[in-house]
């Protein structure tokens, strides 16, 4: 009998054990699929929570689109469902696996079934047969060193897309900028009407050798073409409803082989520009005299790194001060690369008179067309320089400003970048302690703890003056006047009146200093005396009234009989 | 009576010698790092200030200069990562601002967005005035309202009443911005990258799906944490996976 019962307990543990493990199920949307083309993976996990690996998806470009969770009440028994969604894209055609995929849940490692998709390869790019797809190329594959190669992204598409998120190459080896208009016309390719949408990068390769610019990426969304007619399809289009899916298209990797610059040839400078260039000089005046200036402006324009241009240097005769200007830059990003001009203006300011020439200035460059380098050279100018009007003495050149330009004010730029120095004081070493949350509070506490022994420490110190507080000290006053063994009979006994005048009127919060016996007899009666007790106590005000009007002596029985039956109305009224 | 003032005496310099001398030798450790800085031993400065760090010397200054000797070593995720935690200390550091700024220069990725200008419009104390400063505030403000309140209550000063409602307000701005920095603090975590480049994959293991490469010196929001790995985002739509060694959670 023990036995069935221990075995009937197990069958039913391992029942309900089993009724709570974990499953997996990995469901795709479809199975067949266009390179680049997404699948929809949902991962249901039911019974825990559990991280996927997916690792094992080699074949495809993963993207999370994230986790949501459902109950559900079946036959009085909840159970939880955890939905990881992904989408798949495809990186190459032909029968690829989604393997099993691993879930850990609470330590236990479940796995889906494997899911088989079949993939086609896409038509060629220039068969219009696509009706979206991206290209890649570069201006010049065998670029020199510090030659700019423009890097043109071109996205060609036939049908609508939405949602494009654009991954540019890492650029590895150049320094790459992207030039800020993105240009979109409509073309034709095999008669078929695409809109090509360009990004444009300017490369500059700063190492020599083969270089690999890897793929481009880009995401988009594409209105899915409904295999079934579906009513009010049209309606959801006119709407901009209609249901996407999403393709990652990338270009091929592009490999440019940099060549190194040949040899310079002795006796050049080389300045360090590579493109095309032309140099020109302009001489504002070239008849001054002594104290005046004049401006030499060498302009360098064209094609490449020209924003890298220095001043060219300028050999000028001993009698000339020479101050030069901040060169003015104007560089523009085109499509066929970095262009503008740069021009050095220096402000000559002869401090002797004669006839002088300013040599011809040279600039080499590497000419990236012939593949040599070339020096330009401006023509000689010859300045001629008269005497001073005024006397010699009185020009201050050092004191003058060299030029117009000179005056302009100019934004100060960095002329050297480094960081600021260490903090070597020993209180770098005093650890600071920052204020817990409940030190805060109990800061924000204290105040009000304050306020509020303030409040009751003020209630309980506060001084009663209501009428009847008044009146009753006034009372207890007298009374304590009246037990004095030195008192007149005639104070002692206007003590007495005062004290049961004040207790009376002092019992209904009434301000006053006489009462007769009638009025005195009322007043009780208010408060809720009776009768007796009332007329007593009227009688004793009017005794105590008519001994101190008569002017006679008190024996001391009398006195101490007046005060005992005074004190005792007193108290009571006082209570 | 002598002889017990004499124990006492010896027992209290027992007491006091090994704070001296822990004292001392952090000092030497600060010094012995400038001077390697001074004479341009980058790794040594580093080692010498991350050994005070270690000790749990908790300073900005201190975090400065660690920056500044990751920078010089040319590892400008791990200077980023010093700055930042000394920004937390002494945000309003000219020289730590300036050397910030010149770091953020030498960073390859683009750097996120800030909050969305209304916020920062609205609620422009939170993001104008430092932690500890509103902190502060609060605590000032806070006080001068229950002092004014008692004022009040005791000698009946009506006049108090409309500075009392404004001293209200703004107490209860400043203590619900200060609770709120207390929990940002606490729930939200920025982490720098640390080695040149990182992989940002789409699971735990190597061989998962690259998903973009982040370089050394941007900051993410760390979202989630396993043992080995952190779930990081760098913008809205860029979030996934790195090891934990990868980055400095500031």
């Amino acid at each position: 009998m023990m036995r069935h019962l221990t075995i009937t307990v197990i069958i039913l543990l391992a029942t309900i054990m089993a009724a709570e493990a974990a499953t997996v199920r990995a469901v795709v949307d479809r199975n067949q699929a266009v390179v680049g083309e997404s699948i929809r993976l949902q991962l249901f996990i039911e019974g825990g929570d559990g991280e996927a690996d997916l690792s094992g998806l080699t074949d495809f470009k993963i993207l999370s689109r994230g986790s949501s969770s459902s109950f559900q009440i079946v036959n009085g028994r909840t159970s939880r469902q955890l939905i990881h969604d992904y989408v798949l894209v495809p990186l190459r055609a032909g029968t690829l696996t989604i393997p099993v995929i691993p879930v850990t849940v609470d330590g236990k490692r479940y796995t889906s079934d494997p899911i088989q998709i079949t993939v086609t390869p896409e038509p060629p790019a220039d068969s219009g047969q696509r009706d979206v797809y991206v290209t890649a190329q570069v201006s010049e594959p065998s670029p020199w060193i510090g030659q700019q190669v423009v890097y043109t992204f071109r996205l060609f598409n036939a049908i609508q897309v939405a949602d494009a998120k654009f991954q540019a190459p890492e650029f590895t080896g150049f320094q790459a900028e992207e030039l800020e208009d993105r240009q979109s016309r409509r073309t034709v390719i095999n008669g078929r009407e695409f809109v090509l949408t360009e990004v444009v990068f300017i490369l500059v390769p700063v190492k020599t050798g083969p270089l690999t610019i890897e793929s481009a990426v880009l995401q988009v969304g594409l209105a899915q073409r409904s295999r079934q007619p579906r009513p009010f399809a049209g309606m959801d289009a006119f709407f901009g409803r209609s249901p996407m899916t999403t393709r990652v298209l990338q270009t091929d990797p592009i490999t440019v082989v940099v060549r190194d610059l040949p040899p310079r040839p002795s006796g050049t400078s080389f300045s360090g520009l590579v493109g095309v260039f032309d140099m020109h000089a302009a001489m504002e005046k070239t008849d001054l005299r002594v104290g005046d200036s004049t401006t030499l402006a060498i302009t360098i324009d064209g094609t490449g790194n020209i924003m890298d241009a220095a001043a060219p240097a300028i050999r000028v005769p001993e009698a000339f001060k020479t101050y030069a200007d901040n060169p003015e830059e104007t560089v523009r990003k085109e499509t066929g690369g970095y262009t503008g001009s740069k021009i050095f203006r220096t402000a000559l300011v002869p401090v002797n008179a004669g006839q002088y020439r300013i040599e011809p200035v040279a600039l080499t460059y590497f000419d990236v067309n012939a593949g040599a380098y070339r020096t330009l050279a401006t023509p000689p100018m010859d300045v001629r320089v008269s005497p001073s009007e005024a006397p010699a003495g009185d020009i201050d050149l050092l004191r003058r400003a060299p030029g117009t330009a000179a005056s302009v004010k100019k934004p100060v730029e960095f002329t050297g970048r480094d960081i600021l120095p260490l903090k070597d004081g020993l209180e770098a070493l005093n650890t600071h302690r920052s204020m817990s949350p409940l030190w805060f509070g109990l800061f924000l506490l204290l105040p009000a703890l304050g306020f509020f022994t303030a409040i009751t420490v003020a209630r309980m110190t506060r001084k009663d003056d209501t009428p009847a507080r008044t009146m009753i000290d006034r009372a207890r006053q007298a009374l304590n006047a009246a037990t004095s063994p030195d008192i007149p009979d005639s104070d002692f006994l206007s003590a007495l009146y005062r004290a049961l005048v004040s207790a009376i009127l002092g019992r209904q919060g009434i301000m006053g200093a006489s009462l007769n016996r009638s009025e005195a007899n009322d007043h009780l009666l208010q408060i809720g005396w009776d009768e007796n007790a009332a007329a007593a106590a009227a009688a004793l005000l009017e005794t105590i009234e008519s001994l101190n009007y008569s002017g006679s002596t008190l024996d001391p029985n009398k006195r101490l009989e007046l005060l005992a039956h005074t004190r005792q109305i007193v108290r009571r009224l006082a209570r | 009576m002598k002889r017990l003032a004499l124990i006492l005496l010896i027992l209290s310099c027992i007491q006091v010698v090994p704070i001296v001398a822990a004292a001392t030798e952090t000092a030497r450790t600060f010094m012995d790092g400038t001077q390697a800085y001074r004479e341009k031993d980058w790794p040594a400065a580093i080692g010498a200030f991350e050994h005070l760090a270690q000790k749990g010397v908790n300073n900005g200054r201190l975090f400065y200069n660690l920056g500044n000797a990751y920078l010089k070593n040319d590892d400008i995720g791990r200077a980023l990562l010093w700055y930042e935690r000394a920004k937390k200390l002494i945000p309003d550091d000219p020289d730590l601002q300036f050397n910030y700024d010149y770091a953020l220069t030498l960073i390859q990725d683009e750097q996120k967005q800030k909050d969305s200008s209304l916020p920062r419009i609205l609620f422009f104390w939170k993001y104008r005035l430092h932690p500890p400063t509103v902190r502060w505030l609060a605590i000032v403000l806070n006080a001068l309202l229950w002092a004014a309140l008692a004022v009040l209550a005791i000698r009946r000063k009506h006049l108090l009443r409309p500075s009392i409602i404004l001293m209200a307000s703004a107490a209860m701005i400043f203590s619900a911005t200060a609770v709120y920095n207390f929990i940002e603090a606490a729930r939200l975590r920025d982490a720098i990258i640390l080695p040149a480049t990182v992989a940002v994959r789409s699971g735990f293991s190597d061989s998962a799906t690259q998903l973009f490469v982040l370089h050394a010196g941007t900051k993410v929001r760390v979202e989630r944490e396993s043992d080995d790995h952190l779930l990081i985002r760098y913008t809205e739509d860029k979030i996934g996976w790195i090891k934990k060694d990868d980055a400095g959670v500031i």
